[in-house]
């Protein structure tokens, strides 16, 4: 391939433009594979569609690292968590220790795969307060063995048993106790119920308000079973704070780094894809249209005129619309209305060559068409298709996320377009929600803009009236 | 060919790819089954006023059923839905054509009115207003700034240039867009969010046409940042294609000064094949607008577009493919006459 000659490679490398597009097109390249290797897609894309799964996070939350520029702190939300725990008899299966200043919006325990082996275990959570008093905030009992079956059993290994403890009321039970007992406060259930126990478990009072401990939380886990062995693949515990993670939560908790790491694969398959289908085609028709002539080129052309003369966006609106938003459906959509410009450009550069002395002297000695086409006039246009593949794939990227934007996305995929259609739905601009939809549409025109990079690297490269000249 | 000729011809052409485009989507339309879905839409409307307008009138229920059932036959039969869809092509060609299409689900006219062609008549003007201001300040800038870079090139205005094409090409309008709206509507506060006028609209004409341009600023600069980076790039380069030709160097040889040579030799040939370019982005200005006004509400075609496929309107969609059909098929035309007004080769 001329393309990787040392030569065409150091112009190419030369420019600012084509070093910059390199890097970020590697870049790019990394994060996709990253996330295709590590994210099981349609599992992934199943979890980020299913509410449910979300219902913990915190909703509309900035990312945490905003903290850095406000003076009033948002509160984070803190993930605890610890993986394959084995005990035999009694004890502590695990301890968190948390520093904290504010009070929680929610706090959510999460078991996952819990086995034992002879009786059901009853599994305490209990909190040291930073001020030394300790409460019990939930006791979860795991159902007993089934006549039939048979040890270990297992529980909560389809789904994980996530307890949401910030209005139970064994809570309020306790919160009201440690009030009353240690602190003479007068409280009553009710007025606990009412502002939320977890303001009480995570607060002290203080001149008839209550404010925020702050200091260390030591959460401990213990289950009591009276032998037997007991193993659980992960405990969490979430304190659902006002900011969440890196990148922040959408208005129905989903975590948008997850969002926008799935995006990259997505983005880059169908600008690649789109983009090597419309060249294929419209480079191929260009060359029968230039090599054989009449009327194949005049029915080629004819058609190539037509599209080129309609608006694109409101037919690819209107097929999408009725033939469905499937990813293929959206592709193929890109592929009709794509080719004509290049097959245009291909005729062109394909009318030179056909009257180039060296095809004339090819067709003398009795080479096919075919082998005229695929040994002499190929090669010639071969670097100009590739550069076109580059230069076509922004287009459809930001045609891809135009149609997202629209709600015409393929639903099972979650792209950066309709993120942004969803935030844009639900009002993000005028609430302010920036981290919603500020990363997104960056994501995009970063993507757009490395294709565009590496395509104005490869123009000195790669200028087609000079390769046409030049015979080989 | 005479001039005359070559606009008949170009006028015929258009008019063709009109019709084209128009029975390909006729064709999808019925082949899919959703003209069906569009006419049953009308026969059921039809046959509900019908039976408001009856009603008073025949008080028994079995004879007024009947009424309305053999009502709905003939509907049935005159919108040809007893018959293939291939057999109705014609008749549902022609309904398109005069945008006959009944009426939208959800969009209505200010005045109430959901008749489809009233709300495309109330919308179309919008959209003309919003693209065509965009479009000329893109292409006066674009020019002005285009021409100016290319006598000097090289330089790093010039490099800049290159690199702001680039970003041109690579953000979305309707992102640019939202992030406009999101500094100088959210935080700033200069701008509204989005629409026409204000609520109530101000009183005095003066005062309504700046509160409009007011509401245009965001809609126009976004439009006109995310293209205009393009627009320098291309001008610059022809430009400086044409700057290099030995006719310019006779010019510059005679001692013609410099103003001259640019407005008769340079911008003289330069002309035509930049608004070759200003045609070929045309398409993109005019589906831009399509995202661009639903991001500000602007209530011209695109966010009725925006609109139809929300409420899955069927009929609204297919009538505002046409329309664009038709807007970006009248705007060739223009910018055809203006070619023949601006290349004499093409007079002769």
């Amino acid at each position: 391939m001329s393309l990787l000659k040392n030569e065409s490679f150091r112009i190419f490398f030369s420019t600012w433009s084509g070093r910059i597009g390199l890097s970020f097109l590697i870049l790019l390249t990394a994060v996709s594979i990253y996330t295709l290797i590590m994210l099981p897609i349609p599992e992934v894309s199943a979890r980020w569609n299913d509410p449910q799964y979300w219902a913990d996070y915190p909703k509309s939350s900035p990312p945490s690292w905003v903290n850095i520029f406000l003076d009033r702190k948002l509160l984070e939300t803190v993930n605890l968590q610890k993986e394959n725990i084995e005990i035999i008899g009694n004890g502590r299966l695990a301890e968190f220790l948390v520093t904290y200043d504010g009070f929680p919006r929610e706090i959510i325990m999460v078991v996952n795969n819990l086995k034992y082996s002879s009786r059901p275990p009853v599994i305490t959570l209990h909190v040291i307060r930073p001020d030394g008093y300790s409460l019990e905030i939930t006791r979860l009992t795991v159902p007993p063995p089934r006549p039939d079956e048979q040890p270990p059993y297992t529980r909560f290994a389809a789904s994980p048993e996530r307890i949401l403890m910030g209005a139970s009321d064994d809570l309020i039970r306790e919160v009201y106790r440690l009030y009353t007992e240690r602190f003479d406060a007068s409280v009553t259930l009710l007025k606990i119920k009412q502002e939320g126990a977890l303001k009480y478990l995570f607060g002290t009072p203080k001149d008839g308000e209550i404010t925020p401990l702050k200091g260390v939380y030591r959460f401990t886990l213990t289950a009591t079973q009276n032998d037997g062995q007991l193993s659980v693949s992960s405990f969490q515990i979430v304190l659902v704070g006002e900011t969440y993670g890196y990148m922040g939560t959408d208005v129905i908790g989903r975590d948008l780094s997850l969002g926008l790491v799935l995006g990259f694969p997505v983005s880059l398959f169908v600008g690649v894809v789109a983009s090597v289908l419309v060249t294929g085609l419209g480079a191929t028709l260009g060359l029968f249209s230039g090599y054989f002539g009449g009327k194949v080129d005049n029915v080629i052309q004819r058609f190539a005129d037509f599209i080129n003369n309609i608006p694109i966006l409101p037919l690819l609106i209107f097929l999408v619309f009725t033939f469905g938003t499937k990813l293929w459906i959206i592709i193929l959509a890109f592929v009709v209305f794509g080719w004509p410009g290049l097959t245009i450009v291909t005729r062109s550069m394909v009318l030179q060559l056909r009257e180039s002395q060296y095809v004339e002297s090819a067709r003398a000695i009795g080479a096919s068409n075919l082998r005229i086409l695929s040994k002499h006039i190929f090669p010639n246009i071969a670097p100009f298709i590739l550069a076109q593949i580059i230069f076509l794939t922004p287009s459809f990227i930001l045609l891809e996320a135009a149609l997202s934007f629209l709600g015409l996305g393929d639903p099972s995929l979650p792209t950066w377009g309709q993120m942004l259609e969803l935030g844009f739905k639900n009002a993000a601009v005028y609430l302010g929600y920036w981290w919603w939809i500020l990363p997104p549409g960056l994501l995009i025109v970063v993507t757009a803009l490395t294709f565009v990079m590496v395509s104005m690297g490869l123009e000195p490269v790669i200028n087609p009236r000079v390769r046409v000249v030049k015979t080989r | 060919m005479g001039i005359y000729t070559r606009l008949l011809v170009k006028v015929l052409s258009l008019a063709a790819v009109l019709l084209a485009v128009l029975f390909f989507v006729v064709v999808i339309l019925g082949a899919t089954g959703v003209s069906d879905k569009i006419l049953n839409a009308i026969v059921s409307e039809e046959v509900r006023l019908y039976r408001q307008n009856v009603a008073p009138r025949l008080v028994d229920p079995v004879a007024l059923e009947e009424a309305v059932s053999k009502y709905r036959e003939e509907l049935v039969r005159a919108y040809g839905l007893d018959r293939p869809w291939y057999e109705r092509l014609p008749d549902m060609y022609l309904r398109v054509l005069k945008l006959d299409l009944g009426r939208a689900k959800h969009a209505q006219t200010f005045g109430g009115s959901n008749k489809i062609s009233d709300i495309i008549a109330e919308r179309l003007p919008n959209t003309i207003i919003l693209v065509t201001t965009a479009v000329a300040i893109n292409l006066l800038v674009g020019i002005l700034v285009g021409v100016r870079i290319a006598a000097h090139p090289g330089t790093k205005l010039d490099r800049a240039t290159s690199l702001l094409s680039a970003i041109s090409y690579a953000i979305p309008t309707w992102w640019l867009g939202i992030m406009l709206i999101l500094i100088f509507s959210f935080y700033l506060k200069f701008f509204p969010y989005g629409g026409l006028y204000s609520s109530p609209p101000p009183e005095g004409p003066l005062l309504k046409v700046l509160d409009i341009l007011w509401h245009a600023t965001l809609p126009i600069s976004a439009l006109v940042l995310a293209n205009v980076g393009l627009t320098i790039y291309v001008t610059k380069t022809i430009v400086f294609n044409v700057a290099q030709e030995d006719f310019v160097n006779v010019g510059r040889v005679k001692g013609l000064p410099e103003r001259l040579i640019n407005r008769r030799y340079i911008m003289r040939a330069a002309a035509p094949p930049i608004l070759t370019n200003v045609i070929l982005g045309l398409a993109g200005s005019i589906s831009g607008a399509i995202l661009t006004e639903t991001v500000f509400t602007w209530p011209g075609m695109g966010s009725l577009f925006f609109e139809a496929i929300i409420y899955s309107d069927e009929a609204l969609i297919l009538s505002l493919v046409y329309m664009f059909t038709l807007v970006y098929v009248v705007a060739r035309f223009v910018l055809e006459v203006l070619y023949v007004i601006v290349d004499p080769r093409v007079r002769i």
